[in-house]
């Protein structure tokens, strides 16, 4: 009893994928670097603001926080749209990464913001608008998690279902600020110093960048329990479990 | 000749120490100096100008000008840090469970390889 020669090239491909792609580690590198120049900026380039003071410092990764987390949407859409459609399986991780990368960004847009607030508005946190959707949104993707963690085999549709609940709610908070005046600042980008603004643009490259290594990390990873799981079924399958 | 290289060593090292030690003790100036700067909390002038969104809210008022701004700003850039290290070594623990279930499922199919030969 043998392996399928198939499962065998599958075998040494996936051992192949495991080794460091030249592409993401100089990706990985130009994201840390422009990270690390944005952090550098925000506290030594860029002027105090006037009224604010010290504390604004947090709105230069605050914001492309929250610029990477809306970048999950057309991931989102992508993968769980695809998924319901045609049922592959390599649409469902796409989904899976884009919602992983938006909750880790969700949370840090979620932690930043109120510490920002306890200065300029004096309280953690107000059910305002923008902020009660932006926690919806974070915690219907947790619950993609839980669910494709815990559910059966029906796991995958009910969290593209979910996936797509949160896409809807994505929509709402980006426009939330332009419809309803809330106490969250409105869009004040334009308006800004011509130092300030320039950190600001390196910290959504570097942020932006940073997505992209970590959506192609999380999606190598994804391939690979894909085929590893493939090898397991065809090694059972041949009898070679023992 | 042994003397020359101990010298030489002691040389490097007491050079390498100093530079590090003035370097970090700049460092820790450049921040301490600049967080100085920016704690400073606003002037009265500015204080009537505050835009739509950056207002304390009613609650919050009283308590805004207590609280310590450079503690703030460390937690969040120490928080996004944090956020950043934490799911790389996710993904990394995740890569080499793989890793090794594939190592496994390899000898596994070795081991019955060499049998059949």
């Amino acid at each position: 009893m043998t392996l399928p020669p198939k499962a065998q090239i599958e075998l040494f491909d996936s051992h192949r994928r495991l080794t460091v792609n030249p592409w993401l580690m100089t990706l990985s590198i130009l994201a840390v670097g422009l990270l690390m120049l944005g952090a550098w900026m925000a506290f030594f380039y860029a002027p105090g603001e006037k009224v604010m003071g010290f504390v604004q410092k947090i709105f230069y990764f605050h914001v492309p926080a929250a610029w990477s987390m809306m970048l999950s949407a057309p991931v989102l859409a992508v993968g769980s749209i695809t998924y319901l459609i045609t049922r592959r399986d390599l649409w469902d991780r796409i989904a899976d990464a884009g919602v992983e990368l938006a909750i880790l960004f969700g949370i840090m847009v979620i932690i930043s913001g109120p510490l920002w607030a306890r200065k300029a508005w004096g309280v953690f946190w107000v059910w305002d608008v923008r902020l009660t959707s932006t926690l919806v949104m974070v915690l219907t993707l947790v619950a993609c998690k839980i669910v494709r963690s815990y559910s059966g085999p029906q796991s995958k549709t009910i969290s593209a279902g979910l996936s797509i609940l949160a896409l809807l709610n994505a929509v709402f908070v980006w426009y939330a600020v332009d419809l309803w005046s809330g106490s969250h600042p409105p869009k004040l980008v334009q308006k800004l110093e011509p130092r300030m603004f320039a950190t600001l643009w390196v910290c959504v490259g570097g942020f932006t960048l940073t997505y992209i290594a970590l959506l192609w990390s999380r999606l190598r990873i994804g391939s690979l329990e894909t085929a590893v799981e493939r090898i397991h079924m065809k090694v059972t399958e041949a009898g070679l479990d023992n | 000749m042994v003397m020359k290289t101990f010298v030489r060593q002691m040389y490097t090292r007491i050079v390498s120490t100093f530079v590090l030690t003035t370097g970090l003790y700049l460092f820790s100036w450049v921040i301490v100096s600049y967080t100085d700067v920016f704690a400073q909390g606003p002037s009265e002038a500015t204080k009537a100008a505050i835009a739509e969104g950056f207002k304390p809210v009613e609650n919050g008022k009283p308590v805004t000008e207590e609280v310590n701004a450079s503690l703030l700003v460390v937690s969040a850039y120490g928080m996004f840090a944090l956020a950043f290290v934490g799911y790389l070594i996710h993904l990394g623990r995740q890569q080499a469970r793989l890793a090794h279930e594939l190592v496994e499922l390899g000898s596994r199919i070795d081991a019955v390889k060499e049998r059949e030969s």
